[in-house]
């Protein structure tokens, strides 16, 4: 017999987050809070050029004039950004020639997290730039895609060895000016992957990061920069667990894609951050920039997210097209249980001629959460013949819980066709219980059903992460039933 | 800095309404909405305050236009006045009061009613008609009664550059039901604001359907706010069209508060030139088996520029809610430009709620299969353009209205 719908939703409003423990590493720390020497503290410890610590320094004067946001669909106490640590790094040791030489610490984590680097780095196709508390410890797989011409490395390693690229890109998809999080996260990145890739060359695997947040109280500021050249394609994953703590943890990145003529680049993200526990409690807060370019004629940004973890998500990956006939995708699967918030969509901002987008965002909401997509479409004067699709799509499990849908169209071009739609219910009961009635018991009924109804955005996910992702959807949900 | 309130603020003062001293000090609270404020993003009011006004005056010589092509009773306001001379006799039908609002302010519903469905605390514009209305409507209609004609009301606006504060109040008893047409016309008269607030209250059982129609050539400014509450087993229903007008914008803001109460919001638009026209609804589910249906398509040509936010609001413990929302448009101009925002704020989970819109021009293959068959191109084009408005008027249930506004949708086509 099905168990109790009441003794379901007990256990897992009950359960915890599974992947929390801490990793004991000695850690170098910044002082506490914000100011201008912190800034030179940062620059200084990466050693980095006096143009980038310029830029820095400029980003944070400007961070200082701007107000914190408040019309997200989100509540927390307010931040206090003096009592934070704004740089952690795993302490110097020397350099690596084996994983034999890392921290055993570490490998134990990352085997804790099914995430060995013995096992990665014998996963074909699959080069990790692992990414442990802001500073790249290990960079795998780098000789193979040297012989490619790719660039992939940390971001404090591009700045030294590629400063022409980093110059010309960095900020011109999200400028320092554009929000509040993204200019505090220009003045104190700590670090952040960066990729180039040359025209016309295909990259031959997914790159990935694996984003782990370790030092209490320590907020991260990744920075990633993503470049594809005119013809080239990449794929990239991004994947995210952290460990419990009571203390509440700010996470503003900036991920910035610049796409230019014929190429494209596939943006996947499945983000898993401790969500808080069952009262709200900790958890981490998930204030993210993330935004692409499609720069040159008939360039392709496609974003997948897959968000179930952080206590807030505020997070809108974004497409700019100005190249004329450039597309621009958005597929997002966003659960939130207990007392999380998420308030998260996208930008598709059509300005080149023939440019096309696709939203496809599916909401799901359980427990107290409220789960709220908010997406802009803009069709620009001279976006002749622009095209988009939005579908919305939420569910409801419990009836404590919310979703929201705040779209917001403009068009200015008379030969655009925009076309959004949006629904909201609860799972059906005709369909657990057709379910049931072949003998499918309740709990595994509603994971069905859930998959299903995210399978549209869960085909977009490279295999790697597809299984990884349906998982995290069982786990994050399992046995919710409305 | 001085107020830009500063231009209206000598008109609002002094008036011996209900609640007006505290709308007064609101309205020197309130600042002026700009782009920022987010319910006024795409719609800017801050050349309103541009330029001082007159105070409105009833007593001047107006030529009515001909009368609706079906039996009604006329009630007529010129320039927010109400004309006892130009109207109907509206004593006709036993339990339905229908009058000029002033005269009724110190009796007992009014006293109950007035002010409780549009707050002054957040809206200035709803705070500066509170502090000085002009005139309005009062709509009282007794326990059972079924208003027999529908209630034409024609708000005529005769010269330029004043400020008209319409405010009506509509009581629907127990089960009663009135059909009230509401018809805004003005020739050329530049620079007018008309600031019009409506407050609904419908009975349970009762049912109101309000028709507006907007026509205002060269017209005014016009805002307006409605407040409703529909109680258990009500039904309230309001269509606008808008033809012709400077700057529009129409607030509706409905409160389902008792079970199987129901909405329905239609709205057509037909813009041209430089109308702004924007459509601002809510619909607060505020308890369950609560249904309402919102929709509203238009056509914008010219320089034109069509707002439409929606919000429907569902309440924890709304279940069994169902709510519906759909706004389409047909973008003709290359100047012309949409911004549509419908929004769900959901926080029940037994709930049916679906919205979309759309944004494209007409439909090449039928154009291509109109002219294949000897029609002309305009003549095509606004064949498919009046079918792209019949799903909107055949909600309309009053037969003869419906069929007045079709011959003055068509002949706007005609003009686009």
């Amino acid at each position: 017999m099905a168990q109790d719908t009441d003794d379901i939703l007990r256990e897992v409003t009950s359960k915890e987050y599974a992947y929390g423990f801490v990793t004991d590493i000695e850690s170098e720390k910044a002082a506490k809070g914000l100011n201008e020497d912190i800034v030179r503290f940062i620059s200084a410890k990466k050693n980095e050029p006096a143009w980038m610590l310029e830029w820095r320094l400029e980003a944070f004067r400007l961070w200082q004039k701007m107000e914190e946001p408040t019309w997200a669909h989100v509540h927390y106490p307010k931040i206090d950004y003096q009592n934070a640590y704004y740089y952690s790094a795993p302490k110097k040791k020397p350099t690596l020639n084996s994983l034999d030489e890392a921290d055993p610490e570490l490998i134990k984590t990352f085997e804790k997290l099914g995430i060995s680097m013995e096992e990665q780095k014998r996963l074909v196709g699959v080069a990790v730039d692992v990414v442990f508390d802001s500073v790249s410890v290990k960079t795998t797989f780098q000789a193979t895609l040297k012989e490619k011409g790719i660039i992939f490395c940390s971001f404090s390693e591009a700045v030294k060895e590629h400063p022409e690229l980093v110059k010309k890109y960095i900020g011109s998809v999200v400028p320092r000016t554009d929000n509040y999080f993204a200019a505090l996260n220009s003045a104190v990145f700590s670090d952040g992957s960066f990729c180039y890739i040359p025209p016309g060359v295909r990259c031959p695997m997914e790159l990935s990061t694996y984003f782990r947040i370790n030092e209490a109280m320590t907020g991260q500021f990744e920075r990633t920069l993503l470049i594809a050249d005119e013809g080239a394609y990449v794929s990239y994953l991004e994947g995210c667990t952290a460990p419990i703590r009571d203390e509440h943890q700010l996470h503003a990145a900036v991920v910035e894609l610049v796409a230019l003529k014929d190429a494209e680049i596939k943006y996947s993200t499945v983000q898993n951050w401790y969500p808080g526990d069952k009262d709200g409690k900790g958890g981490i807060y998930n204030f993210v920039t993330k935004r692409g370019l499609c720069l040159g004629e008939r360039s392709k940004i496609s974003w997948t997210q897959v968000e179930t973890g952080s206590a807030i998500t505020w997070k809108y990956p974004s497409c700019v097209l100005k190249g004329d006939h450039s597309i621009g995708e958005f597929y997002s699967v966003a659960v939130t249980n207990n007392r999380q918030q998420a308030d998260t969509g996208t930008k598709m901002v059509h300005i080149g001629k023939g440019t096309k987008s696709t939203i496809v965002s599916k909401g799901i909401s359980a427990g107290f959460s409220n789960n709220s997509y908010r997406g802009l479409v803009k069709i620009g004067k001279g976006a002749k013949g622009a095209r988009n699709f939005s579908q919305c799509d939420s569910l409801l499990l419990g009836d404590r819980c919310g979703a929201h849908t705040f779209p917001y169209i403009e068009s200015e071009n008379p030969s655009a066709m925009v076309e959004h739609e949006a629904t909201t219910s609860k799972i059906g009961e005709d369909q657990i219980f057709y379910l049931n009635q072949r003998g499918i018991e309740t709990e595994k009924a509603v994971s069905l059903i859930v998959n299903g109804y995210c399978k549209e955005v869960l085909n977009q996910l490279p295999m790697e992460f597809a299984v990884e992702a349906q998982k995290l959807l069982a786990v994050s949900l399992e046995g919710s039933v409305g | 800095m001085t107020d830009p309130k500063a231009t209206v603020l000598p008109l609002l003062e002094g008036s011996t309404w209900p609640d007006a001293a505290e709308a007064l000090a609101q309205v020197h609270a309130l600042p002026v909405p700009t782009s920022k404020t987010e319910a006024w993003k795409y719609t800017r009011v801050g050349k309103l305050f541009n330029q001082p006004y007159a105070a409105p005056k009833g007593d001047v010589n107006v030529a009515l236009p001909a009368r609706l092509p079906f039996e009604s009773t006329r009630v007529v306001f010129v320039n927010g006045h109400f004309r006892a001379d130009l109207s109907d006799d509206l004593k006709r039908q036993k339990g339905v009061v229908i009058d000029s609002l002033q005269h009724h302010l110190a009796h007992g519903p009014v006293k109950v009613h007035y002010g409780t469905l549009a707050p002054t605390s957040e809206r200035l514009f709803t705070a500066m008609n509170t502090a000085a209305p002009t005139d309005g409507l009062i709509l009282l209609v007794t326990k059972g009664v079924k208003v027999e004609r529908p209630i034409h009301v024609l708000h005529v606006t005769t010269s330029a550059r004043q400020l008209v504060q319409p405010r009506d109040l509509f009581m629907l008893h127990e089960d009663a039901e009135a059909e009230v047409i509401i018809e805004h016309t003005a020739l050329d008269t530049p620079e007018v604001f008309v600031n019009s607030v409506r407050e609904c209250v419908v009975g349970e059982g009762a049912s109101l359907t309000v028709h507006k129609l907007q026509h205002e050539d060269n017209g005014p400014a016009s805002i307006s706010f409605e407040g409703v509450c529909v109680t258990a087993k009500g039904h309230f229903s309001i269509s606008t069209t808008t033809l012709d007008g400077a700057l529009i914008r129409n607030e509706v803001k409905v409160s389902l508060a008792g079970p199987e109460a129901h909405a329905e919001l239609n709205g057509v638009y037909l813009l041209n030139g430089t109308t702004h026209c924007d459509n601002h609804t809510y619909i607060g589910h505020d308890v369950p088996d609560c249904t309402s249906d919102e929709l509203y398509k238009g056509i914008v040509a010219g320089k034109g520029t069509s707002v439409f936010n929606g919000k429907v609001y569902v309440k924890q413990d709304a279940q069994r809610t169902r709510a519906y929302q759909s706004n389409a448009n047909i973008l003709l101009g290359d100047d012309a430009k949409v911004y549509t925002k419908p929004e769900l704020e959901i926080y029940a989970d037994d709930v049916k709620c679906s919205h979309g819109c759309t944004i494209g021009r007409l439909d090449e293959k039928g154009l291509f299969y109109l002219r294949s068959r000897g029609v002309s191109e305009a003549e095509a084009r606004r064949m498919l353009s009046h079918a792209f408005m019949t799903d909107v008027l055949e909600r309309i249930t009053n037969e003869d209205w419906r069929k007045h506004l079709a011959s003055l949708i068509d002949a706007k086509l005609e003009a686009l």
